[in-house]
């Protein structure tokens, strides 16, 4: 079963097992798991589970996220890979044409993910701090969509900073916030509305999506940036 | 005076000069001198350098965050450093941007990673975090060791159990007698003071605990005496820091030694600037003072006014 209204992406598939929605990515980085992942054999390529309760993006898949996911042939910045569990999918997502630019500032988290991006083709490490985006100014081009995942409070801040500089007019926004990373000054809700507010000057946002059950008190965004 | 831009791309640094136009790569020479002269031939040629060096010179490695040393040594050379606005690196992203491929960025990623482990700082986080480790596995094994010991009669599949368990922890110590030495090597290079004040461990634990050597030396003595403390009892701020692992405490009655936390930690706060930042040797002074305090704390009586 391909996932409704995302045939473009063939890369991807869906199931329901046992009432739990489940996502398959065709592997570009070969046949064994990186994080010990379930993949099986189909049509003649390698599938890798991409499971709700292990990855935000499938978790917000699972929960109806509207816009298209990552597309066939696109750059990608992915702003806190860590050790690049769904950074690999997404790699898988883009296919052999589209490069995915993994930022992770931790040492320790980034010698994990630079032992699987030497298997993707198309999975760039890249050992750098989201805060300082002039640190990766040359390395990484102009790109269509945005994925982020960083439960720290100047996330939005972050967001906003890394798409000013590398995403184009048109690009895609994907952000997995964390709302209890922002403060305990205001209610999960409240800083759902806030962040909303600061990403609309910049953004035409989809709703929000909240990633309960999978996660408490996170909520993924998508959006598509203003021309 | 022509302005000129210079930006810190990680590892590199990126020279623009006027007009933004042009881009040209080369290595940026070791030296002041050599490195005007570079720079101003390129000016005169009309050269706009995006600069894509890679160099061994520390203090030119931190120019985008502002660091004096090098801010100093540009301003020597006649090198105005201004921080680019955004719409600016995007006009130059846009015009000029030469793609490394994927393969290029693991082989760039792999070099940076392996210089971040190599560094000073890593080893002590490493081999300290080891050495604890080694020392919880240890602890545990004697414990579970003791136990055994209770059941085990001759010839009995316990007791066999028992004779490797024992060979186990004898390892265990010998691996832990090696990693502190290697510890102590490192963390008495970096740190001399501090090592000497609190003992290596402590101040490898201290370091560890503040995640990077600029973190360390940012502390103040208060966060310094706080520094690690975990458990807190309901309605109270956790107060027993790795201070208390320091090398001394275990001299002082454990009702003064909170007063000796205090003194340290701002001992401590000495020892690190000197240590990281004015490379004065301030070792005598800091023990004499050191020395002094736990003398003081035991001619203290206690709470019940009697002598100790």
């Amino acid at each position: 079963m391909t996932v409704k209204g995302r045939e473009a992406s063939s890369a991807l598939r869906a199931e329901t097992r046992g009432g739990r929605q489940l996502f398959w990515t065709r592997s570009l980085g070969g046949p064994s798991p990186i994080t010990g992942e379930r993949s099986r054999v189909a049509d003649g390529a390698v599938w890798r589970v991409l499971e709700p309760s292990r990855s935000k993006l499938a978790a917000a898949l699972a929960l109806g996220l509207k816009a298209p996911p990552l597309l066939p042939g696109e750059n990608v910045l992915y702003l806190g890979a860590a050790t690049g569990t769904t950074a690999s999918h997404v790699a898988d997502l883009v296919g052999p044409q589209g490069i995915v630019y993994a930022v992770e500032k931790s040492p320790r988290a980034f010698a994990r993910l630079l032992a699987s991006a030497g298997r993707w083709p198309n999975l760039a490490p890249l050992l750098r701090d989201v805060r300082e985006p002039e640190s990766y100014v040359g390395l990484v081009p102009m790109v269509g969509a945005l994925y982020m995942d960083i439960p720290q409070p100047d996330q939005v801040e972050i967001a906003l900073r890394n798409a000013s500089l590398f995403l184009r007019p048109g690009g895609r926004l994907y952000l997995a916030l964390k709302l209890s990373s922002l403060g305990r000054a205001r209610t999960p809700k409240e800083h759902l509305e806030a962040a909303v507010r600061e990403l609309r000057e910049h953004f035409q946002l989809d709703a929000p999506i909240p990633l309960e059950p999978f996660y408490r008190r996170h909520a993924f965004i998508a959006g598509r940036s203003r021309a | 005076m022509e302005s000129h831009y210079l930006l810190h791309l990680g590892r590199r640094v990126v020279h623009l000069g006027p007009g933004l136009k042009e881009i040209d790569f080369c290595d940026l020479p070791k030296g002041e001198e050599a490195l005007r002269e570079t720079l101003s031939a390129r000016a005169s040629a009309g050269l706009v350098d995006w600069t894509r060096a890679s160099f061994g010179e520390k203090h030119l490695d931190k120019v985008g965050a502002g660091d004096p040393l090098s801010r100093k040594l540009l301003e020597r050379a006649h090198i105005q450093v201004l921080p680019l606005s955004e719409t600016i690196l995007r006009k130059i992203r846009e015009r000029v941007f030469y793609p490394l491929p994927p393969r290029a960025l693991v082989a760039l990623a792999s070099a940076e990673l392996r210089e971040r482990f190599a560094s000073p700082e890593e080893q002590i986080t490493a081999l300290s975090r080891e050495c604890d480790r080694l020392e919880r596995l240890r602890r545990r094994e004697e414990e579970f060791a003791s136990y055994l010991a209770l059941s085990s009669g001759e010839g009995t599949p316990i007791a066999a159990h028992l004779a490797r368990s024992t060979s186990f922890r004898k390892e265990i110590s010998q691996t832990l007698g090696e990693a502190e030495k290697s510890l102590e090597g490192v963390t008495r290079k970096l740190l001399p003071s501090l090592s000497t004040l609190l003992g290596y461990r402590t101040a490898a634990r201290l370091l560890t605990e503040a995640t990077s050597v600029l973190q360390l030396g940012k502390l103040t003595p208060s966060r310094i005496q706080l520094i690690g403390a975990r458990r807190r009892s309901p309605g109270r701020n956790p107060r027993h820091g790795l201070i208390y692992l320091a090398d001394g405490m275990e001299r002082v009655p454990a009702d003064r030694r909170g007063a000796l936390a205090r003194t340290l930690g701002g001992l401590a706060a000495v020892a690190i600037r000197a240590d990281l930042l004015t490379h004065q040797d301030r070792i005598e002074w800091l023990l004499q003072k050191k020395e002094g305090r736990i003398r003081e704390l035991l001619r203290q009586k206690d709470r019940r006014g009697n002598e100790r």
